[in-house]
């Protein structure tokens, strides 16, 4: 169990201090996380994104909570609490020593070539590494594979209605968290 | 110092949407109701925050805590950021975890998942459509999708080669 609270700390750390795009992007860590530990499946990861988008707080901050209790959880709801609490430290303490240390020197660190030349490839790679994000998400929630084809047909119908809908301008600005409480109704109604 | 943390323990306690949405809480905040910040530091913060790693909204309450009160600010604006959201996630997540093993339960999340990938693909398609202004940089978007998805690439060296790659092509501007 300590080598798995040390490996959190790690883990989140790096993503705290790497994770260039915010929460979002964060969530592609998290993915990479899993896959080499195995920790919680993606089905759970996206659950847990779920949760993250409709309760107050940044979703970065939200989802590495969430992660922190599942992995510590099964020591025991006191580990879990410890674990939630170890990972979201983790993740923010390395961008608060970033964020001090800019702040000081702010108008340096601002018109710094290097800086705005490193974030004039960053901005468009994290764009990239949200898309990965957001495929890998699609395809678990779609039960999406490849070699052989397989996708879920109502799921999939039900996305495809979805974005449509999100996309709508005059939709804009309904909350996030009202399309997915329509997902979850609609899952109950079809059964998925 | 405890006005700051109940100040971004407010702000962390309603900010819905994770960390873009935090800009308008931010203004009525801090700079109608406080006067710390004026509108224009605010709107600096903010998109230095996006050009800095980590979570936006831990960025931009270091930023404000820092200007109030150094380095202490900065660590104690985050931590009133986050401390509402850490006690509800724990406890949301300790309640879903023994609802979890009921169909119904096992139904709405699927679909909510459905809801969640499709809310992910709109905000991709709105941070391309910022990020990808010409054709290098659309080179960079898809480049970096196919490294990670395909080649499987871990996302730290993508952000390291990124960085590098952007520090030689030397075309970046100021933020």
């Amino acid at each position: 169990m300590i080598k798995t609270i040390l490996l959190l700390i790690f883990e989140f750390m790096k993503t705290g201090l790497m994770a260039v795009g915010g929460g979002m992007a964060c969530i592609r860590f998290l993915q990479d996380m899993i896959a080499k530990y195995g920790w919680i499946t993606g089905e759970e990861l996206a659950n847990i994104i779920a949760v993250a988008e409709s309760t107050p707080g940044p979703i970065g901050v939200n989802a590495a909570t969430y992660v922190g209790y599942s992995v510590l959880s099964p020591y025991g709801a006191g580990w879990g609490v410890l674990g939630g609490l170890i990972s979201t430290l983790s993740l923010i303490s390395p961008q608060i020593a970033v964020i001090v240390f800019v702040a000081k020197g702010l108008e340096k660190y601002r018109s710094s070539k290097l800086v705005n030349d490193a974030f004039g490839a960053l901005r468009p790679a994290a764009a990239g590494l949200v898309a990965a994000a957001g495929w890998s998400v699609i395809q678990s929630s779609l039960s999406l594979s490849f070699a052989p084809f397989h996708v879920d047909a109502i799921s999939l119908a039900l996305y495809g209605a979805l974005v449509v809908l999100m996309l709508v301008p005059k939709l804009k600005s309904i909350h996030p968290a009202l399309f997915l409480a329509a997902g979850g109704l609609i899952g109950v109604l079809l059964g998925l | 110092m405890w006005e700051l943390y109940l100040t971004f323990l407010k702000i962390g306690a309603v900010m819905f949407g994770g960390g873009y949405s935090m800009l308008p809480l931010l203004m009525r905040e801090l700079v109608d109701k406080k006067k710390w910040c004026t509108e224009e530091e605010v709107l600096d913060y903010f998109s230095l925050a996006q050009c800095t790693p980590g979570v936006i909204a831990i960025n931009s309450a270091t930023f404000v805590g820092y200007k109030r009160g150094k380095a202490l600010g900065g660590v104690v604006a985050s931590l009133g950021v986050v401390t509402v959201p850490l006690l509800m996630i724990i406890v949301i997540a300790a309640v879903l975890q023994n609802l979890m093993s009921y169909p119904l339960v096992q139904h709405i999340f699927a679909g909510v998942r459905v809801a969640v990938a499709a809310l992910m693909t709109v905000t991709i398609v709105r941070l391309i459509q910022k990020a990808a202004k010409n054709g290098i940089s659309w080179v960079i978007v898809i480049v970096s999708f196919l490294l990670l998805t395909v080649v499987g690439l871990d996302s730290v060296w993508l952000v390291l080669m990124a960085a590098a790659f952007g520090i030689v092509l030397g075309r970046g501007k100021r933020v």
